[in-house]
């Protein structure tokens, strides 16, 4: 691996009073963490990067309206997905793969949502024992970016994240554009086009005082029982990734040549309403594209309504979730025609999200053929919570790596084979993955390109 | 930390339910504080106003020589025209002076180089004294020219001396005999036209720093009854908005202790409609750099209960000119574009209807016609019996 | 194994450091066994509202505290128990390390640093060392909640002295930095617990004094410990029952208790979900941007006054027909007051209004932003007041719905309902729930009362345990007079001064507290001071998964 002064080692020689004391923490990596891929991925190589996210929606889709009736590409657009007509060629869509519930509960809103993310469904929270899928792919290609991953949701709640390690440790979310802009975009940020850099002590001295090991210390992992030394290790590794973190901001960031400052958003406050919502959802996802730009993070989550869906639109007084529930089926047009318009309307959003990324210029292409973004939901159908044909799409190329514009429909398997195609992908090194019924080892080959 | 005696239920009264009143009367108590307020005006169109009414800057332009006219005209910057005006008609203005009262006014024009006897406080952007077209109309009756009457027989209010005079208006509902002498004096003016126009004015709240409160007391029936009473108040803070930018209902307000503001009237409700004998009553007008009040003679409530809980329609009887001139007074140069305040004025000397001053024989104030709406409020007095409170 | 790159780590930076690397991280002799319990958690982080007060005991007030905390988790109901299941992940450490500079920073700059430090080099002490090591000892022990050890003390010190180089000298930056390594670190974010053999029970292990000290602060003033109880863990006082006991009520006869009360009854009631309730301005314009702060506000100042100020009967939160009230919330409740700032009101016999339930805290916390929930106000009962779970779905459920298109107009939310409890699959989970909640149907989705539905007079009938009721009075009467209520209470008092689980072991322990609960009529106060003087509440005996010890604290059974 690459010693010296690139991107990811860093050694101050001489600096603290005498001796070469290494604070190449970096050096770490290489042997703690084993992921030569991930350095091949890295912005020293020369390539561009590629960039995983997942989008999340809730409440579903009403699935005779969502799914195209064609494969392969050049698919039918249904009117559910009419908004993506620009987009297309971007956006492949995967239909028919269920989740196994293995006799366990049908946890609303719940089930469907955890097996996406971690290979197998769950009942509650405490419950879940394994990462989402964002935090291996992040584990493997998220270091050497100011973020390891960002967290994103519109909808004001840090809570809206279905990114966590385990069921314990959520990664909140960043929950407004305002808050968003400050943390990314902040006094922190390095314009990695900027002519003029000077590394600011003033990290050096931040990163030097968050771990120091001491005796105190040792004693008190001898005496703790495993889950807390669990607990206190999870500390230990977030204050390594911290302290990886402020290390790079001592370092000049390559150049990116399609980084912009954005502009400052407004400070509007988070509202259910769908078009409230949609235009906060727009501003953020132009951000996170300045964000990928700028090579800010390599990973991302956005979550545009919490699971359940909490969208409604201001004056009714039934939203969305009570609607797939409570809206009968209108005999004329043989569906639940408010329903349809929260999901037509969700959809759009995903568009929005879409031409975001797709707008960006970057090498031959645009940021979006470097990137592959998953979006899924909670359910296939609102009203019955169902999770067979769970709704999930994908868009961009990988780099190269996959052809986009597919329509693939599967005949039930589980819905893991798309989260182990994913992670492969993206260099993570898994032959298979999931539990119990849930667990694959054939990744969707149609994809490749 | 807790709750003291004292702290407990000093609340009562104009809760639903049984409740004493000061005059003994029985009955239910129903309450309101007035949002919009405004003096409402018809369509109008080449009939009724044919002639636009112009400013006054537009009049001084006008008056003036054809190549000065020219010159003035080249800049689309007003600001040499008013230069020019202050020049020639010798306006006044003293320094900022955030000390100004009523009551140091007098010393402090002289000591500006006002007249003596002349111009009033004006408040924008900060409180100094002013001698101008505003605060002495009729020093200026040349700044009057182009003045348009409203010509049209339409127009809001009521019957208020029993009489259908000549000139007197009919009613947009069509009743005869309708007194509205203000909007036959300045109906035509813009100002009365933009503002007065109900769909503006009904959703416009005015006066939100010292809104009105209307308390009526004795309602054995709210549909029908013969008897109830009527305390008009203005209330001790300023009007909370809800969640819509509307006028919150279910407020609770105190009334200022100041009798000045203090009216009362016995009344009755017909159909739904409370109508009250006249009584005089000063209304609080605070809106943005107007401090005024509207002196009322002889007014009348008439206004409907609605099944929602609100309450609009109107006070109908006589506003003072003291009390009109005095908001006139306040805008000094502000309205100079849109407004003549000698125009409007001097028009509102000449068409004043009622209240003859005893020595010079002429009226002292005019019919007026004043539209509100409201909504339900609790108006709280101290010491009132009982600590118990009940929920609507 | 983890534990080598923290070796590492020390010896990358440049610390002595001696006997390392060759300890055993389980550092017990025996094994645990498959079949031995998990070991309740030593470790619980700080809340919010906790390392706000302690930045504000231990700096002062004025010190600003802004910025993001990860958000808690809630386990079992509570944030508190939730503190023993999380770590930090990496975004949260973020915060923390942001956090941390921020109060150090202030602690040290020009305006605060006569006061805070009290010195610095001179003459006496050229370069200021002397100055920085009692700074650290004074700090480090309030921060630690226990005196710092040698190498945490060397370790601040020689972080200050380093930083000071890098920043060109600055004597007071480098001790703010050494300070914010003492704010970033898990021994200040976490309460830690540390055992020590029993004095009074051979063979059991109990709390050390300083952990006593945490403990009773964090549960009875929601901040750090202050001098004086640091002062009797340090002397041992708080190891004999007398030392404990008078601290207990010393700090429960603070005006200080009411804040931690406050915060047992915010978790309790789960408040803090209150901060996501927004309402449609166009169906309920009442409802202001501030009246959900104010109506969290009013619940709290209620409970206080009537359960600690008052020594009330619990129960009877359910029923008080006393409630404060403001300028921002009388409107929604339709009642008259005499000022805009804070009173109390007492609504008469026959009044709609009285006990919690009919607080808008709870009727709005637990609607939809544009209209009532029956289902989401019967969960809360169940849930929060009963403590009952609702059960998830049974296996297999077919969730496919009956879809009847005659398209009847529902002008009633019971009939709206109608639907969830005619259908089986549905039914099986809302049968619980709805009949609660339709019982506060007389109060929409803003918490105002309303006499009739789209013109249909409210049925507010419902039933819970087999008994009926009518309305939420009733309601509120029927729920105080069922044991299941305070014992429900009894039990997640215990799990938040616990921060953790009930575990089978607390079993004689929480059956204790039940019962002198109801013997002490239900008195808040009394409850508290129970456990916190119960030794029982200090006992170690979970905190290792070791065969041993486990059996030997079962066959002494619950001395308590």
């Amino acid at each position: 691996m690459a010693r010296g002064t690139t991107r990811r080692g860093f050694v101050l020689r001489g600096l603290l009073g005498g001796g070469a004391v290494t604070l190449g923490l970096p050096l770490f990596d290489c042997v703690l963490d084993g992921s030569g891929k991930a350095m091949a991925a890295t912005l020293g190589g020369g390539r561009l990067p590629v960039r995983f996210g997942t989008w999340f929606w809730g409440s579903g889709v009403i699935p005779d309206r969502w799914a195209p009736r064609q494969t392969g590409a050049d698919y039918d657009l249904p009117p559910q997905l009419a908004g993506l007509k620009d987009v297309k060629q971007h956006v492949s869509v995967l239909s028919g793969f269920d989740v196994p519930l293995s006799g366990e509960a049908n946890s609303p809103h719940f089930s469907g949502n955890i097996a996406v993310r971690t290979g197998s469904p769950a009942e509650g929270w405490q419950k879940i024992a394994a990462p989402s899928l964002d935090v291996l792919i992040a584990d493997a290609i998220g270091s050497g970016s100011v973020f390891r991953s960002l967290n994103l949701t519109p909808d004001g709640n840090p809570r809206t994240s279905y990114s966590f390690r385990n069921g314990n440790a959520m990664n909140a979310s960043i929950p407004s554009p305002l808050e968003m802009y400050q943390q990314l975009f902040g006094p922190d940020f390095q314009d990695p086009n900027s002519a003029n850099f000077t590394p600011d002590p003033r990290y050096m001295v931040r990163r030097s005082v968050l771990s120091g090991v001491t005796e105190e210390r040792r004693r008190l992992m001898q005496r703790l029982g495993a889950a807390d030394r669990a607990r206190a290790d999870q500390y230990f590794t977030s204050v390594r990734e911290v302290e990886q973190k402020l290390a790079l901001q001592l370092q000049k960031p390559p150049p990116a040549e399609s980084c912009r400052m954005p502009a400052k958003p407004g400070n509007a406050a988070a509202s259910t309403d769908i078009a409230t919502r949609a235009a906060a959802h727009k501003l953020m996802s132009e951000m996170l594209a300045m964000a990928l730009a700028c090579n800010q993070t390599k990973v991302f989550n956005m979550a545009f309504s919490i699971a359940l869906s909490d969208l409604r639109r201001d004056g009714a007084a039934t939203g969305f979730h009570q609607c797939t529930h409570e809206e009968l089926t209108d005999r004329t047009l043989g569906y639940q025609p408010t329903v349809d318009g929260f999901v037509t309307e969700t959809m759009n959003a995903w568009g929005d999200f879409v031409r975001a990324m797709a707008a960006v210029k970057e090498g031959d292409g645009t940021l979006l053929d470097n990137m592959l973004v998953l979006a899924h939901s909670d359910v296939s159908f609102g009203k019955n919570h169902s999770v067979t044909g769970l709704p999930m799409m994908l868009a961009g190329r990988a780099g190269g790596k996959i052809r986009s514009g597919l329509h693939i429909s599967n005949g039930g398997d589980p819905v893991t084979r798309v989260g182990l195609t994913v992670q492969q992908i993206m260099g993570v090194p898994a032959d298979a993955w999931g539990a119990g019924d849930c667990r694959v080892n054939r990744p969707l080959v149609e994809l490749y390109a | 930390m807790g709750p003291t005696a004292t702290q407990l239920g000093l609340v009562a009264l104009a809760a639903a339910g049984a409740a004493v009143t000061a005059t003994g009367n029985h009955g239910e108590t129903r309450s309101f504080i007035i949002g919009p307020m405004y003096m409402p005006s018809v369509e109008v169109d080449a009939t009724s106003c044919p002639t636009k009414p112009k400013g006054a800057l537009a009049v001084f332009r006008d008056s003036l020589p054809p190549d000065q006219q020219a010159q003035l005209g080249a800049s689309k910057d007003p600001r040499a025209a008013v230069a020019l005006m202050i020049k020639q008609f010798g306006f006044k203005r003293g320094p900022d002076d955030d000390t100004l009262t009523r009551a140091n006014f007098a010393e402090r024009a002289l000591a500006a180089g006002l007249p003596p006897g002349k111009g009033a406080i004006s408040s924008y952007p900060r409180r100094h004294v002013a001698y101008d077209l505003c605060t002495n109309p009729a020093d200026f009756p040349a700044l009057a020219a182009g003045h348009q009457e409203y010509l049209g027989k339409i127009g809001y209010g009521m019957n208020l001396d029993g009489k259908v005079g000549r000139h007197d208006l009919i009613g947009v509902d069509g009743e005869k005999g309708v007194d509205n002498a203000w909007y036959q004096a300045v109906g035509c003016a813009n100002i009365a036209r933009s503002t007065g126009d109900p769909k503006v004015g009904d959703n416009v709240i005015v006066s939100r720093q010292a809104p009105t409160l209307l308390e009526v007391t004795g309602i054995d029936d709210p549909v029908n009854d013969d008897s109830v009473e009527v305390n008009v108040y203005a209330a001790a803070r300023p009007l909370d908005l809800d969640a819509t930018g509307k006028t919150l209902a279910w407020a609770s307000y105190r009334p200022v202790p100041d009798r000045a503001f203090f009216g009362h009237a016995k009344g009755r409700i017909e159909g739904g409609v409370l109508i009250t004998e006249p009584f005089d009553v000063t209304l609080r007008m605070h809106e943005s750099i107007i401090d005024s009040n509207r002196e009322l003679k002889a007014a009348r409530i008439n206004a409907t209960l609605r099944p929602d809980g609100t309450l609009d329609g109107g006070f109908y009887g006589y506003q003072t000119l003291a009390s009109l001139e005095d908001a006139y007074a306040q805008t000094s140069t502000i309205g100079i574009e849109m407004l003549s305040c000698p125009a409007e004025v001097l028009a509102l000397r000449k068409h004043a209807d009622g209240y003859p001053d005893p020595r010079t024989h002429r009226n002292t104030a005019i019919s007026v016609a004043l539209r509100f709406k409201a909504v339900p409020a609790f108006v709280v007095h101290d010491g009132a019996p009982g600590g118990k409170v009940a929920s609507k | 194994m983890k534990f080598p790159r923290l070796v590492m780590l020390a010896s990358v930076l440049g610390i002595a450091w001696a006997t390392i690397g060759a300890a055993s991280p389980e550092g017990e002799a025996t094994t645990p066994s498959a079949e031995a319990p998990v070991a309740t958690a030593q470790l619980r982080r700080l809340t919010e509202a906790q390392y706000r007060n302690s930045i504000a005991d231990i700096f002062g007030g004025d010190i600003k505290v802004a910025g993001r905390f990860e958000p808690d988790l809630r386990v079992d109901g509570l944030l508190a128990a939730g503190a023993s299941t999380v770590s930090v992940t990496p975004g949260g450490l973020e915060q923390y390390e942001a956090l941390a500079r921020m109060v150090a920073e202030q602690v040290v700059d020009a305006g605060h640093r006569q006061k805070l430090v009290g010195c610095g080099p001179d003459p006496a002490d050229p370069d200021g060392r002397q100055c920085a090591r009692a700074f650290f000892e004074r700090v480090g022990l309030r921060l630690y909640r226990r005196p710092l050890g040698p190498s945490e003390l060397a370790l601040a010190m020689a972080n200050s002295a380093r930083a000071q180089k890098l920043l060109g000298g600055d004597y007071y930056a480098g001790l703010g930095a050494g300070l914010s390594g003492l704010l970033s670190g898990i021994e200040f974010i976490f309460q830690i617990d540390n055992d020590v053999a029993d004095p009074s029970r051979p063979g059991h292990r109990t709390l050390d004094g300083w952990s006593r000290a945490s403990r009773l602060s964090y549960l009875l003033w929601n901040t750090a410990p202050d001098e004086e109880l640091l002062a009797a863990a340090r002397s041992g006082a708080l190891m004999t029952d007398a030392g404990l006991a008078a601290q207990a009520d010393r700090l429960i006869a603070s005006p200080r208790f009411l804040v931690g009360a406050r915060a047992l009854f915010d978790d309790y009631l789960r408040f803090d979900d209150l901060a996501t309730v927004s309402k449609d301005a166009s169906i309920y314009p009442g409802f202001r941007a501030d009246a959900i702060v104010a109506a969290r506000e009013q619940a709290l100042r209620g409970l206080v006054d009537l359960l600690i100020v008052g020594r009330g009967d619990f129960r009877d939160m359910l029923t008080s027909r006393r409630m404060p009230m403001n300028g921002m919330l009388s409107p929604l409740y339709r009642t008259p007051v005499a000022e805009q700032g804070w009173s109390v009101v007492e609504y008469p016999a026959g009044d709609p209004r009285g006990g919690i339930l009919t607080q808008i805290a709870f009727l709005a916390g637990h609607s939809h932003p544009g209209r009532s929930s029956p289902t989401l106000r019967g969960k809360a009962v169940l849930e929060i007041l009963m403590c009952e779970e609702v059960p998830a779905p049974p296996a297999n459920v077919n969730f496919t719905v009956v879809q009847d298109v005659s398209n009847p107009k529902y002008q009633t939310t019971r009939q709206r309902l109608e639907a969830h409890l005619s259908d089986e699959e549905c039914a099986s989970c809302h049968k619980r729930m709805d009949p609660i909640g339709l019982a506060l149907e007389n109060f929409d989705g803003a918490g105002q009362y309303r006499r009739t539905e789209n013109g249909v007079v409210i049925d507010a009938r419902g039933q819970v345990d087999k008994v009926k009721f009518n309305g939420a009075i009733e309601l509120g009467q029927v729920l105080h007079d069922n044991p299941k209520v305070p014992a429900c209470f009894a039990a997640t008092t215990l799990r938040y001064s616990l921060g953790r689980r009930l575990v089978p072991a607390d079993g004689p322990l929480l059956e204790a507290m039940k019962s002198r609960f109801t013997a002490a009529n239900y008195r808040v106060p009394d409850l508290i001071r129970a456990i916190v003087t119960s030794p029982a509440y200090y006992s170690a005996d979970l905190a290792r998964p070791t065969g041993q010890r486990l059996v030997r604290a079962r066959r002494a059974g619950g001395q308590l």
